[in-house]
């Protein structure tokens, strides 16, 4: 006889080894803070790496999980109105780990914040980028706090403005990359635009995840039936936005090979057939693409298990997405050995730039366990101010 | 006033002076260089030839280093001269992902450093380090606006080329052809 599995039991065992993840990346982030670049995997020549993918990952989401859960203002998707206190915070919690992460990432990060004030450079896509997150978290926590008090009135009126800037600021993150002529991977309009649909990919499925894991851990195992109309209205925005995922990542990959531009087509044929052949394949396409939409278009498309599996799918391959768009921009050498007309180059000194391939990169440990302690700490925190703040009562 | 350098092709044999020289000028650390030599083979033998230059920042004039820097660190210095304020580098590294050009390292202290031709002696009526070393003359520095620099008179009598001349950066560092 076998007995079933108590989820809150386990539930407490994931969460403490969960938080034990997140004081480790607080470790290494203080180890970073100290220590700066000499303990980074990242070099002179791929100088943005793991670190930055995870602050774009998070970032990013936040974003998502505020547009999408605004849907709930909408008329015809009221059934997601009762998310707007859990949504809120996880918005708040993803923004506020991801600072954390570009924090550990930055050699100065409290200079910054005194020289985004005292010494600004309004033609920077940075500069623009945080002052944009920055109005958008001030306003973040503006509405957590109001929707606190239960001043909803007053918490909608800030919701508007949230999301424009918001939107504003993930697509300015995307002009961070997008501007950069240097670099043909990211550069040219798509990338602000593809940054904020992929946010709506990562709102509907990690929406869905607060609704299921929500209910299993508060409600004994069991879905409630408005949770459950809330997990099939996201599956079906997701789909939707997945779709779009899947269209403009094609037209990304088609135009790379057949333009034939240099710079660009190289790293599009790395992650078609080179390098990150795996990556972009496995990762990307298969669990980020494929499968939720399979299962999401399935017959078993209502059982809530599942559709809690399609929503998780997405959220780990958008980690790996933002790795790759990171490693992709950055994996040619701009100063290789063999010219882009055959010829030889040697250089002197030599650099560990000087390569006739792509330049690797690898993550060390403290970049490593920075980048997952944030993702768990995104859990662990969002549990935590749930509790603390009584938003589980929403559920 | 705009400060550019020329570099003679024909004339450096990368011997590595130069780089050697603004290592101890400028306290370069180890593993990192502010200039640097490259020999560009070309063809298959027998029909060979080959370019020998010394290379550093092109302090170019449509900077995207300059752009890129959200604290104004990056920032053009009197004459054009494009300078890391290391006071104000936070170490985001935007200008090196922006630069085509890969001439910048993070220093181990945390900032950005690059080539600035020698600020501190320039600004002193000096020639950069490198300019001064180089045993065959193949470097010249000065102002591209004064008609009586050297810089001024080779770039109206020799044929010459920039690097990635596609970046419209408008390079101030010019190989003599």
């Amino acid at each position: 006889m076998t007995s079933t599995p108590d989820p809150v039991r386990l539930g407490k065992r994931a969460f403490a080894a969960l938080a034990l993840l997140f004081l480790l990346g607080v470790g290494a982030g203080l180890v970073a803070a100290v220590r700066g670049h000499h303990v980074m995997g990242t070099t002179s020549e791929m100088s943005w790496g793991l670190l930055i993918a995870t602050y774009v990952f998070l970032a990013v989401s936040s974003t998502g999980v505020s547009l999408v859960s605004a849907l709930g203002h909408v008329e015809g998707f009221e059934r997601f109105a009762r998310l707007d206190k859990r949504a809120t915070l996880l918005a708040w919690v993803l923004l506020a780990l991801g600072f954390g992460v570009i924090a550990s990432e930055l050699e100065r990060p409290l200079l910054l914040a005194k020289l985004v004030l005292l010494s600004p450079n309004p033609r920077s896509p940075i500069w623009w980028m945080g002052t944009l997150y920055g109005f958008y978290f001030t306003l973040l926590s503006a509405q957590l706090w109001l929707l606190w008090k239960d001043d909803h009135h007053r918490a909608e009126r800030v919701a508007i403005p949230k999301l424009l800037f918001g939107v504003a600021a993930s697509s300015n993150l995307g002009a961070v990359f997008a501007l950069s002529h240097a670099r043909p991977y990211w550069h040219g309009p798509f990338v602000p635009v593809y940054l904020v649909l992929t946010a709506l990919v990562c709102g509907a499925a990690l929406l869905s995840l607060m609704v299921y894991f929500g209910d299993l851990f508060t409600n004994h195992g069991q879905l409630k039936p408005e949770s459950r109309l809330a997990m099939e209205g996201l599956g079906k925005l997701l789909v939707l936005f997945l779709a779009l995922q899947a269209l403009a990542t094609a037209w990304r990959m088609i135009a790379g090979v057949a333009g034939d531009q240099q710079g660009l087509a190289e790293v599009v044929q790395a992650q078609l057939t080179g390098p990150l052949f795996f990556s972009f394949w496995f990762f990307e396409v298969l669990v980020g693409m494929v499968a939720p939409a399979v299962i999401l278009l399935g017959p078993w498309r209502r059982a809530p298990k599942l559709l809690a599996l399609a929503a998780s799918l997405p959220v780990i391959a958008m980690y790996f997405v933002r790795y790759n768009f990171v490693q992709a921009g950055q994996m040619l050498s701009l100063k290789p050995t063999t010219g882009h007309l055959g010829e030889s180059i040697t250089y002197a000194p030599p650099f560990k730039g000087n390569v006739a391939g792509f330049l690797p990169y690898t993550p060390s440990l403290v970049e490593v366990l920075i980048s997952l302690g944030a993702v768990a700490g995104v859990i662990v925190l969002f549990v935590m101010l749930a509790r603390a703040l009584r938003f589980e009562r929403e559920a | 006033m705009r400060y550019g350098m020329t570099v003679d092709q024909r004339l450096c044999v990368t011997c590595n002076a130069c780089v050697l020289a603004c290592k101890n000028e400028n306290r370069v650390p180890e593993g990192a260089a502010r200039c640097w030599t490259a020999q560009v083979e070309w063809g298959v033998f027998p029909n060979l030839s080959l370019e020998t230059r010394s290379e550093r920042c092109n302090h170019c004039e449509n900077a995207p280093c300059v752009t890129a820097c959200p604290t104004q660190a990056s920032h053009y210095e009197a004459g054009g001269i494009v300078d890391v304020d290391k006071d104000k580098c936070i170490g985001c590294k935007a200008c090196i992902t922006a630069c085509p050009y890969e001439v910048r390292y993070v220093h181990p202290d945390g900032y950005v450093d690059k080539c600035n031709f020698c600020l501190h002696r320039v600004t002193k009526g000096l020639q950069p380090a490198c300019v001064v070393v180089c045993p065959t003359d193949a470097l010249a520095f000065g102002d591209l606006d004064d008609p009586e620099s050297r810089v001024h008179q080779l770039l109206q009598t020799r044929q010459f080329k920039v690097l990635k001349e596609s970046e419209d950066t408008r390079p101030k560092l010019f190989f003599l052809t």
